[in-house]
């Protein structure tokens, strides 16, 4: 009886009116984007781990390679690949070198996409719009970050854009100055900051420990920094007995800007690493026998003020939501980005999500945030978690620098 | 009678409030002695009248077609239950309009008339009345609490089916094509 | 000046919602109507058998119950053998699906228990005259025989409630279904069923797969056949809009699921014709007429739509959206929720409807 009420009340929902819903995305298409391998590196500290001495061409190559191994395709299906990264000189180059080494034919191109923080989400719906469009029928996406290469170089904008607008000089802040805003400007305590952050170690983890990142990461061969090679196979950035009362003993990071609750503990961590995803149109994944991961649905964006864009995923995550005519109450899981927990605590808030369901096996504070690769590896890890859980929708969001 | 017009109810209507008063003041104080109007309520009147419909059918059919009259002639898009519940509404500053003494007998009938508008849907309830009451008893529980339900057991009625005698009459597009040979062989 | 006439006639079925009604294929004057205590949430359902007084249209002495049925849970739908005068089929709240010998008293001549959930609607095949389907909020549609104690064949590849299902009437093969995934399905009972290759290779139990799926948007409430252009099916869903669709293009085969050229795209409608404030609960094509259809909506209106003035914009690929050049009347003379309308096979022009005011009026489509 109470079924037959909620029904009526959801087809009188003005939510329905747009004709969009779970049930209609849930329907499988020929022509759906769908994804049909998943791999990523290990997330090692920059300049201290792992990863340190592993330049930013032959993370790249590791990376195609181990994503080729994991799908077990034919590299002359894919037409074309999309490598999310910020912030690595040349990386145009060495995408393409890396390619062609990693053994994906001359006859699939490259391209490089970079939105900050989300390039490695903006790599994997570069390819999914793509194939949406007709255009290809098979794509490979990767984000891919050496944080160790940082060349460092101060940037500047010219005397005319400064003037010209607060927000377009706002740009050229740092991060930190954001996070700091964010925590200012919504009353985000330092508590809350250390209770998220030291969540996000617990639940890394307790994963790693589960050995549940062992069916995502594809361990690497590397250099050892003398001469040889190493073999590479887990994150190294996790601080497993970390507790918010530990948290509170960091000193602030950024004691020249108010409030001051930004600390190295309670941000995310400065990494080297990638990840990657291969999609294609199910029709063709049906043809060659692959059982698809997950359907790729939509894709939304939002823009807000610089100087507090820590708060970006809550408002494309409603945007999403309302595009696609999904409810939020029907989403399983959501990986919200952990670049300062400042910003975590705000979006897990002010979206009233339930904490249970975000980032439920830790975040960038422990995993690390190599740039590029971020957003990629959030789907990756998001997906894993779907499987194990036998659920069926996901969320993946991200803030972006400015 | 043929009825070939835009209906009244559009998506287009104008929805502030204040607007809203001014039509209906608008309509009460409209001029229906003119000719055309008064044709036209006697050509539907009188059948009513002959085949013995209350008075509290002809003088809401007769509210009804002024309120439609003066949607087709002045532009305003003016719904009939609208109508009513402004008037319910202004009760003290409504005048008396032609041809009709206080129309209280109309208001009652309409009493239990749902609100409709074509405003923002957010701020319509668009359940039934006593749907929310049986709603509530359903949620907590108590549908015992519900009147009127019956045991009914499934019986097979014993009685012996009765058997079809007639012929199933063509569908009225199954007709069509009968026709169309008719004519070609009288041709 | 004309104003919109009352309806021709009204009958109330007090205490009882209406859900649907059926005009007798046989008895030019006889209708019945499917409905619900407690606006079909909890509680007993009751079939009703009204007739049309002497002298048929307005003005008339009315629609008048000549007898009633009750059941233990609301009813739902109802369909009238295409075979049998008096016999009608009633779709119920349990999952039951009972025939009726509308000459007998009280009790059904037959009951069905198949269906785990509500049964939403059934549909008498005009051609086979024996047959007719159902379809549930179990995901499963259902074909059966009068004189068989079992379903002859039960489809189980929806995998959301389906709403609504229909038969041809020009094709008694030919099964439409309307789903809460938004989709609009076409079957072909002729065909085999098949053994399902699930994802990942897992072999699924064998049924028949539609040969169209369309989205439609929204959940889809409701559909209906044209009586006179081939393979053209209208629905109404929960978006609000009542859409006309042309198969013809849409069967791609048993199993596939068709878009057009644009990869990622759905079928345009050929026509959308929107103006309902709230979802569309039951769209009917006239029997007399290829261009006009009549819609029930829970924002208490009926409306009658020509479908022809809503396909202007074709030439430019875009789906004609009809809004008042396509609406020609609005009923709104329910003051509940209208989820029943049907036209009379005999009187051209002659429309029912039923809501949950617990009415169910006669009224003319043109006024």
């Amino acid at each position: 009886m109470s079924s037959r009420i909620s029904q009526i009340a959801s087809q009188l929902d003005p939510r329905s009116w747009s004709g969009k819903s779970l049930a209609s995305h849930k329907v499988k298409h020929d022509d759906d984007v769908v994804i049909v391998a998943t791999a990523r590196t290990p997330f090692c500290k920059a300049r201290k781990g792992g990863l340190k001495d592993t330049k930013f061409d032959l993370l790249c190559m590791q990376m195609f390679k181990s994503l080729l191994a994991r799908s077990e395709i034919d590299p002359t299906l894919i037409q074309d690949v999309v490598v999310g990264n910020v912030h690595n000189d040349d990386s145009e180059y060495y995408i393409r070198a890396a390619s062609l080494a990693a053994g994906i034919p001359n006859t699939s191109p490259t391209l490089l996409v970079n939105r900050f923080c989300s390039s490695g989400l903006m790599a994997i719906r570069t390819v999914a719009n793509q194939i949406q469009a007709g255009e290809i029928d098979c794509g490979l996406a990767i984000g891919a970050e050496s944080m160790t290469n940082h060349a460092g170089r101060p940037y500047s904008f010219s005397q005319e854009l400064n003037a010209a607008s607060q927000e377009a000089q706002d740009c050229s802040m740092p991060m930190g100055w954001t996070s700091e805003n964010v925590a200012g400007q919504f009353n985000i305590s330092r508590q809350k900051m250390d209770e998220y952050a030291a969540r996000s170690h617990n639940r890394a983890a307790a994963a790693q420990a589960a050995g549940k990142f062992d069916a995502e990461i594809v361990p690497i061969t590397v250099p050892d920094g003398q001469g040889g090679h190493k073999l590479v196979s887990a994150d190294d950035g996790i601080r497993p007995s970390t507790s918010a009362q530990d948290l509170a003993k960091i000193r602030a990071a950024f004691p020249q800007w108010a409030p001051s609750h930004t600390t190295g503990g309670n941000a995310s961590q400065i990494t080297d690493g990638a990840a990657g995803v291969i999609l294609m149109r199910r029709s063709l994944a049906n043809k060659l026998g692959k059982k698809p991961i997950a359907k790729y649905v939509s894709c939304a964006v939002s823009g807000l003020e610089p100087r507090i864009m820590g708060i970006g995923p809550a408002l494309a995550i409603p945007k999403l939501l309302e595009q696609t005519g999904v409810k939020k109450e029907e989403v399983d899981l959501f990986e919200i980005n952990e670049a300062f927990a400042s910003m975590y605590v705000y979006c897990v808030e002010k979206l009233g999500l339930d904490p249970e369901k975000v980032n439920v096996n830790g975040g960038a504070c422990a995993l690390g945030h190599p740039l590029g690769a971020t957003g990629a590896r959030l789907v990756v890890t998001i997906l894993k978690e779907l499987e194990r859980r036998n659920q069926h929708v996901a969320v993946v969001s991200m803030c972006i620098g400015t | 009678m043929e009825s070939n017009q835009e209906p009244i109810l559009t998506q287009d209507a104008p929805t502030l409030h204040q607007d809203r008063d001014a039509i209906f003041q608008l309509l009460e104080s409209y001029d229906f002695s003119d000719p055309e109007f008064q044709a036209g309520i006697r050509s539907i009147v009188g059948p009513l009248q002959q085949t013995g419909a209350s008075m509290d059918q002809i003088l809401e059919t007769q509210q009804r077609a002024k309120v439609f009259y003066f949607s087709s002639k002045t532009g305003h898009a003016v719904s009939y239950e609208e109508y009513v519940e402004w008037r319910g509404r202004n009760r003290d500053s409504a005048q008396p309009t032609n041809g009709q003494s206080g129309g209280d007998p109309i208001q009652h009938d309409l009493a239990n008339v749902r609100n409709k508008t074509t405003t923002d849907a957010a701020t319509t309830e668009p359940y039934p009345a006593s749907f929310d009451s049986i709603v509530e008893l359903i949620t907590t529980g108590q549908t015992d609490k519900i009147p009127g339900i019956k045991d009914i057991p499934l019986k097979i009625n014993e009685e012996e089916p009765t058997a079809p005698t007639l012929k199933k009459p063509p569908k009225p597009w199954e007709k069509v094509g009968a026709r169309e040979e008719e004519e070609e062989e009288s041709h | 000046m004309i104003p919109p006439s009352p309806p021709v006639s009204r009958c109330r079925t007090q205490g009882f919602a209406g859900y649907n009604l059926a005009w007798s294929p046989f008895f030019e004057n006889k209708l019945a109507v499917a409905s619900s205590a407690n606006y079909g949430l909890v509680g007993n359902g009751r079939l009703h058998i009204m007739s049309l007084g002497p002298g048929a249209v307005a003005p008339s002495p009315g629609l008048m119950v000549e007898k009633m049925f009750d059941t233990q849970d609301g009813l739902y739908d109802l369909a009238w053998s295409e075979a049998h005068e008096n016999q009608i089929v009633t779709a119920s709240g349990d999952g039951s699906i009972k025939l009726w010998d509308v000459a007998l008293n009280d009790h059904p001549i037959r009951n069905w228990a198949e269906h785990t959930r509500e049964v939403f609607s059934v549909d008498w095949n005009n051609i086979k005259k024996e047959i007719f389907a159902s379809s549930s909020w179990d995901c499963s549609v259902k074909v059966w025989h009068p004189e068989r104690k079992t379903s002859l064949t039960t489809i189980q590849s929806h995998t959301a409630c389906v709403y609504a299902c229909a038969f041809s009437p020009h094709n008694p093969d030919l099964l439409a279904t309307g789903s809460g995934d938004g989709h609009l399905r076409l079957f072909d009972l002729r065909q085999p069923p098949t053994t399902g290759v699930g994802g990942g290779g897992a072999v699924a139990p064998p049924t028949l797969e539609p040969v169209a799926t369309l989205p439609v948007g929204g959940e889809v409430l409701c559909l209906d056949w044209n009586k006179y252009r081939p393979l053209t099916v209208a629905t109404g869903s929960t978006d609000r809009g009542v859409k006309v669709w042309d198969l013809r293009n849409a069967i791609g085969g048993v199993g596939k699921t068709l878009s057009t050229s644009l990869p990622g795209r759905g079928q345009m409608p050929v026509a959308a014709l929107l103006g309902h404030e709230y979802a569309v609960r039951k769209v009917a094509f006239s029997p007399h007429s290829a261009n006009l259809l009549a819609s029930a909506s829970y924002d208490m209106t009926a409306r009658v739509w020509d479908v022809d003035a809503g396909v202007q914009g074709m030439a430019s690929g875009m789906p004609a959206v009809g809004g008042s050049g396509a609406m020609r009347r609005v009923y709104d003379a329910h003051t509940e929720f209208v989820v029943g309308i049907g036209w009379s096979l005999f009187h051209e022009g002659l429309v029912a409807s039923t809501a949950w005011d617990c009415e169910t009026h006669l009224w003319g489509a043109m006024g």
